[in-house]
């Protein structure tokens, strides 16, 4: 088995097991490369130089094959991408490759990018890639198959090509706000890198009171991670409670290498994240407009106690149309002529059904409700009789 | 003062459409937090304290271990010899535990405890472990005494109907919080070099922590297809097939 390891930063390893490591080196020349992110700048005509660390954690001799590759942008997120290449890649040389380590040696390695003069200025995303092959395949008796191994790094890396003043890191700090995150009040820097370069910025921000002056609150550093070119990202700066919601005079300052940038904001600093002052006027807002438009809905909807009136009212309307209704003119003769037909029948039943009763053999008849009948005002019994 | 009934229903006209936009206003203010900009990491106010001696712990890194060469075996007879007699052999390989993990040291078989190194404030990134084959052919050697003698009659290459079948299992706890690895049942045939990389572990950089642990078994399984006829007999062969690539990369998030 062997391991292999990455480290953006320094690392301390326990050289036991198998497998490498490696680690880029800052470099303090440049403010590109004062950092441990593989960014190199290649200007036409002279030879740019990043070096790193190759670190063999094994008990055995290994070689590290150097080479680098293509990556891919997906929705944002760059990747390494086996089938895409580097357009810069025949500029780049390695001081030695492949890097043949003994156990638990160290090198450093150069990179080294000579673009020819006339060569178009372009920036591009990539990954270096440092592999090792698997033990030598000895073969022994038998039939037998292998699959040798291969394991590798791929390392993020950006190469610019272009004149250094082209490259040069640049920024601007763009605004300040306070706000409340899970630690407490903060105040959120929005930066932009308007560079053609990565940035990684390191600042600090410092509080004067704007409207009576006295001592200056802070400095309270802040470190961002990479900004791309023409990216826009704020940094959070935890900040005291000393830093209460009023006017302040805030001094921003921001740095990439030797390229430092100051501004001064003079804010009416509030924290609005979740202060529970602003939640509870959120909160009576709300209620008071559920309010407004349940009652709203209810304008527009009968009311239970309408609804109420209303069914009671029908039935007096239906014994008023009751008594109105049946006027002989409304009545068909055929229809008299078979209610008088069921209604006799019914009668009938009825009285076979009482004397049933009143010999005690058949109970059920005696359960049946008798045809209503719809009497007029005159106690006439209209439905099954006659005019 | 009493409203008619058709006041009211005029005043619940203009009502309606006030309220349902201060509701819209209050929840808005009270849920939004998409934000255009990238998220960086805050800084937090220093500790001041006096003369005491600081542990300081290593850096952060990821590591994932490997199996150094797959040597696949007979599935019948693991540990016996065969021998080519024309039909198809089934070869084999299970892998023992790997392991990728964040930490400050090499060779952990176990999750670290959080405190055992630091990314010292810079934000964590992720990494993803893929693998991919170079090639799809295997080559045929006539073993002699150490020596390696080509016997190209005997070659054979990975085809969609013959591939080489990788699977991959992930222990349950990978997937728990605080490890976070993506996991997916992966059974996947590879038989052209062309064939996208194989993610066989990933973590975003907004996951990563200080100790998310991982360990994995990966199979393959290839055939020596029926066939093939020797141009020696009486001789021990041997096939080294395509390079099994395993790349660690680091997105940038």
């Amino acid at each position: 088995m062997v391991m292999f390891s990455g480290a953006i930063s320094q690392s301390i390893s326990a050289h036991g097991e198998g497998g490498f490591f490696l680690r880029i080196l800052p470099d303090p020349s440049n403010e590109w490369s004062n950092n441990s992110k593989l960014w190199i700048v290649a200007e036409p005509g002279a030879n740019s130089v990043r070096r790193f660390t190759v670190t063999n954690t094994s008990s055995r001799s290994i070689d590290v094959d150097l080479k680098l590759g293509g990556a891919r942008i997906i929705d944002g997120t760059i990747s390494y991408d086996k089938d895409a290449t580097l357009r810069s890649q025949g500029y780049a040389s390695f001081s030695e490759n492949p890097v043949n380590l003994a156990p638990n040696e160290q090198k450093v390695i150069e990179v080294a990018f000579s673009a020819p003069r006339e060569a178009e200025s372009f920036a591009e995303d990539g990954y270096l890639l440092a592999s090792v092959a698997g033990k030598d395949v000895t073969a022994r008796d038998g039939l037998q198959i292998v699959i040798p191994t291969v394991y590798q790094y791929a390392y993020p890396m950006f190469v610019g090509v272009g004149s250094y003043a082209e490259f040069r890191s640049d920024f601007e700090i763009l605004d300040v706000d306070g706000y409340i995150n899970s630690s407490g009040n903060a105040l959120r820097v929005f930066l932009k890198n308007t560079g053609k370069i990565p940035i990684l910025l390191k600042g600090d921000v410092s509080f004067q009171d704007s409207t009576f002056g006295g001592p200056v609150l802070g400095p309270f550093d802040f470190n961002t991670s990479r900004i791309s070119p023409g990216q826009t990202a704020f940094v959070a700066v935890q900040l005291p409670e000393t830093i209460t919601e009023t006017k302040w005079k805030i001094f921003t300052k921001a740095s990439v290498g030797i390229n430092t940038k100051t501004k001064i904001f003079e804010k009416n600093l509030s924290f609005a994240g979740i202060s529970l002052f602003t939640r509870a006027i959120q909160l009576f807002l709300a209620l008071i407009s559920i309010f407004g438009l349940l009652w709203s809905w209810r304008q527009f909807r009968p009311s239970k106690r309408g609804l109420d009136q209303q069914i009671s009212d029908e039935p007096k309307r239906r014994s008023w149309s009751r008594v109105r209704k049946p006027t002989p003119q409304n009545v068909d003769e055929f229809d008299f002529d078979a209610e008088a037909l069921i209604s006799k029948l019914m009668d009938d039943i009825r009285t076979e059904s009482d004397k049933a009763l009143s010999t005690g053999k058949v109970r059920v008849a005696t359960q049946r409700k008798p045809v209503k009948k719809a009497v007029s005002p005159g106690g006439k019994v209209v439905k099954g009789s006659k005019k | 003062m009493r409203i008619s009934v058709s006041g009211r229903k005029t005043l619940a006209l203009i009502l309606a459409p006030i309220a349902t936009c201060a509701l819209v206003v209050s929840l808005n203010f009270t849920l939004a937090s998409a934000d255009p900009y990238v998220p960086q990491p805050s800084s937090t106010i220093a500790d001041v304290g006096t003369g005491a001696e600081v542990p300081v712990p290593p850096w952060c890194a990821w590591h994932s271990s490997i199996q150094e060469n797959v040597i696949l075996a007979p599935v019948d007879d693991p540990t016996g010899v065969v021998t080519y007699r024309g039909d198809a052999v089934d070869l084999v390989f299970n892998s023992d535990w790997n392991y990728t993990y964040v930490g400050g040291e090499v060779g952990l078989t176990a999750k670290a405890r959080s405190s055992k190194c630091s990314w010292f404030g810079e934000p964590a990134y992720g990494s993803r472990l893929d693998v991919e084959i170079n090639s799809d052919s295997f080559t045929a050697y006539i073993v002699d005494s150490g020596t390696l003698t080509p016997d190209t009659a005997m070659n054979f290459n990975l085809t969609e109907s013959n591939p080489m079948t990788l699977s991959r299992n992930l222990d349950a706890t990978c997937t728990a919080d605080g490890n976070s690895f993506v996991a997916t049942e992966l059974i996947t045939n590879l038989y052209q070099a062309s064939t996208p990389a194989i993610g066989l572990t990933a973590v975003s950089g907004a996951s990563t922590l200080t100790n998310n642990f991982c360990k994995w078994k990966v199979d393959y399984s290839i055939q020596i297809p029926a066939g093939l006829e020797p141009s020696y007999t009486r001789a021990d062969y041997a096939w080294i097939g395509p390079q099994l690539i395993y790349t660690l990369s680091f997105p940038v998030e």
